[in-house]
């Protein structure tokens, strides 16, 4: 991508942008430990993963997929409830993070620290405490039956219902500080200025800011969404067996039956599940733009 | 790892006799020391070829691991804190939780960081587990003593935490009355209310449904899955399925359910922090937790050497003062701390269903997938 010069990129237009910067320079230098961690911890790892899925014992590993529909199934689970977690961190976080944007200084460092709060509380804890609230006996429960508004027990828990209260509460923090950080960015005369020309309120935000906050957007919601994929202990506690996510299987098979190489296996599907939904949705927005940096067509 | 730890660990191993003089001279070569060093050590040992290890004033680590949690504080005041004390040899640095896969790892890049390791009955016992093991020695260890028809040693694991998969129940949601038997767990008319149960394949439930349904001990194993499998169906929707041990109680505690599955060391501390629950005794799956050494520990002889303390029958009762625990060795059985001593599985043998780890070991790879499919249907 470095081939692309600057004049390509923004089409020849009349914009001024500095050269690109050589290729080498002494700051450059600062990449290699961070390169180095990762092709360390990162991508060796990953390859030899890859690898012991063909070879420990042999491909064979793969065949679980088709001889027992409970791997694809569970999988499919996973990315449903990893898909639903997104929508609804969204539908909570990016009002949160306009209001943050629109705050002053006092109040933003408010509701800033409210979500970040509860991130220093263990998931384990805060798992629990929702247990507390949302069981057949719990706090909601009692107070609605003692105020005679249910006869009996609402099911608040143990279905997709808890699963989605749980890991929304723990992952809302991912999904409103990307989108804050791109909102603040935007230029905050461009809104008034489409009103000074006509737009209605509600028209400014739609034709004007929500396109410019879209970043922030599939930054928090890409984020949301893969660190979903590995939730195990939330959905375990918070949901029923038919909420297992693909993360316990994984688990069961090299921790409990000890065979890596299946485990493997699934880890490498996952993975690639993973990278194809990224890919498509990079197909929708650009890489560039979720990224925050920009990267040639 | 540095030359100079290689080193040392080569003159552990001649020490402790796991290398003899002459692979000994052989590997330190290979490593580059010089012959002249070589020799040093060699004379620092002073030819003595093996007994080295143990009661002398030589400094001993070993590495014990479990799964952490007031059960591990307890394993610790028992039986590490005492044998140290002992010993004055013998410290030991602790890790945890038990990890099965971190074993693995461990034996098959050939860097054992963990000498003693407390494991689950679901260890130890295939030929894919047992591979990751030391075996362990008869001359050290009491394995006549340790209970051979109901636990399952295999010659390298032994038995040192005896506890059972029980049904606990809240009096308060019974009417009073006590359930006698796993076929009161099925029974929703006799006992209305929802069941609390262990969602994992080798729970428990899968014994308990054909025990209630009129299997008899001996014809338990193999299980018949699908008579279970259909028992359990009978009050499948009823089930609050749990994961952690923690869960287990907190539904009997908060009476979310009528009776469910746990531990009985569980439902023990639950009450003494006051809740109101029982443990049924009339049947109760029994097993064990097992301590295994893994294959290449580098103190194996002091690692036996303490596994045998700790199951020997002055000790093996030891860990009864602080937990609900039944002891490993048979003989230990009256020394059992009166505390608990009504709380044991070990005092309620005539009710007990040992589990078939064996069993187990060869079918839980093909019963498992099965499982999860009928529980997330």
């Amino acid at each position: 991508m470095s081939t692309v010069n600057a004049e390509s990129v923004t089409g020849g237009a009349h914009v001024v942008r500095p050269a690109r910067p050589k290729v080498f320079n002494g700051w450059a230098v600062t990449i290699v430990p961070g390169l180095a961690f990762l092709i360390a911890f990162l991508l060796v790892p990953l390859g030899g993963m890859v690898v012991r899925s063909f070879t420990d014992p042999g491909p064979g590993n793969y065949r679980i997929f088709v001889e027992n529909a409970l791997y694809v199934r569970v999988l499919w689970t996973t990315l449903r409830t990893s898909a639903i977690v997104t929508v609804a961190t969204l539908l909570l976080g990016y009002p949160y993070a306009y209001l943050m944007m629109r705050s002053g200084f006092k109040m933003t460092a408010v509701l800033g620290g409210l979500v970040l709060v509860p991130f220093w509380t263990s998931i384990l804890v805060r798992t629990y405490a929702w247990t507390v609230l949302l069981q057949d006996s719990g706090v909601i429960n009692t107070t609605l039956e003692r105020l005679g508004l249910i006869d009996s027990a609402l099911t608040l828990m143990r279905n997709d219902l808890g699963v989605t209260i749980g890991m929304t509460h723990i992952l809302l923090p991912y999904m409103v500080f990307p989108i804050y950080a791109v909102m603040l960015r935007i230029d905050s005369d461009l809104v008034p200025a489409a009103e000074s020309l006509g737009a209605r309120p509600s028209r400014a935000f739609v034709r004007v800011f929500w396109p410019l906050s879209l970043p922030g957007v599939f930054a928090g919601s890409l984020l949301v969404f893969i660190l979903s994929i590995g939730f195990y202990i939330t959905p375990a506690l918070l949901g029923s067996p038919s909420n297992t996510m693909y993360s316990v299987l994984v688990a069961d098979m090299v921790n409990r039956q000890l065979r890596f190489g299946v485990g493997s296996a699934m880890g490498v599907v996952l993975l690639v599940v993973t990278l194809v939904l990224v890919w498509v949705g990079t197909r929708v927005v650009r890489l560039g733009d979720v990224l925050g940096v920009e990267i040639g067509q | 790892m540095t030359r100079d730890d290689t080193l040392n660990d080569l003159t552990r191993h001649l020490e402790t006799g796991r290398l003899t003089r002459r692979e000994f001279v052989m590997r330190a070569l290979a490593l580059g020391v010089s012959v002249s060093a070589v020799g040093t050590v060699l004379s620092a040992c002073g030819g003595d070829e093996g007994g080295g290890g143990g009661g002398g004033g030589e400094q001993v680590t070993l590495a014990f691991v479990s799964w952490g949690g007031t059960f591990q504080e307890a394993q610790t005041k028992a039986w590490l804190d005492p044998y140290s004390k002992e010993f004055t040899n013998v410290k030991f640095v602790q890790d945890e939780p038990t990890d099965y896969a971190k074993i693995k790892a461990m034996v098959e890049s050939g860097n054992v960081t963990w000498d003693v390791v407390d494991i689950g009955n679901d260890f130890g016992l295939g030929a894919s587990s047992v591979k990751l093991c030391e075996k362990l020695d008869p001359a050290v260890i009491p394995f006549d003593e340790l209970q051979p028809d109901k636990l399952l040693t295999s010659g390298y694991r032994v038995p040192v935490h005896v506890y059972s998969t029980v049904v606990g129940y809240v009096p308060e949601k019974t009417g009073g009355v006590a359930p006698t038997g796993f076929a009161d767990f099925f029974d929703l008319s006799k006992f209305p209310g929802k069941r609390g149960a262990y969602n994992w394949v080798m729970g428990g439930l899968l014994e308990m449904a054909l025990i209630a349904d009129g299997v008899t001990l001996e014809n338990l194993y193999p299980l018949d899955t699908d008579r279970a499998y259909k028992k359990i169906d009978t009050v499948k929707d009823q089930i609050v399925w749990w994961d952690t041990g923690a869960q287990s109680v907190q539904l009997l505690t908060d009476g979310e359910v009528t009776m469910g599955m746990s531990w009985n060391n569980r439902i023990v501390t639950a009450k003494e922090e006051g809740a109101a629950e029982d443990i049924m005794w009339d049947q109760h799956i029994m097993m064990a937790d097992y301590v295994m050494i893994p294959k290449g520990s580098k103190q194996v002889a002091e690692a036996m050497k303490f596994i045998g303390w700790i199951t020997s029958a002055d000790h093996a009762a030891d860990l009864s003062k602080y937990v609900a625990s039944g002891p490993g060795n048979e003989l230990a059985i009256p020394k059992t701390d009166p505390k608990y001593a009504a709380d044991i599985p070990t005092a309620h043998l005539d009710g007990a269903i040992p589990q078939d780890d064996v069993y187990w070991g060869e079918n839980y790879d093909k019963l498992d997938p099965d499982w999860q499919n009928w529980v997330q249907a």
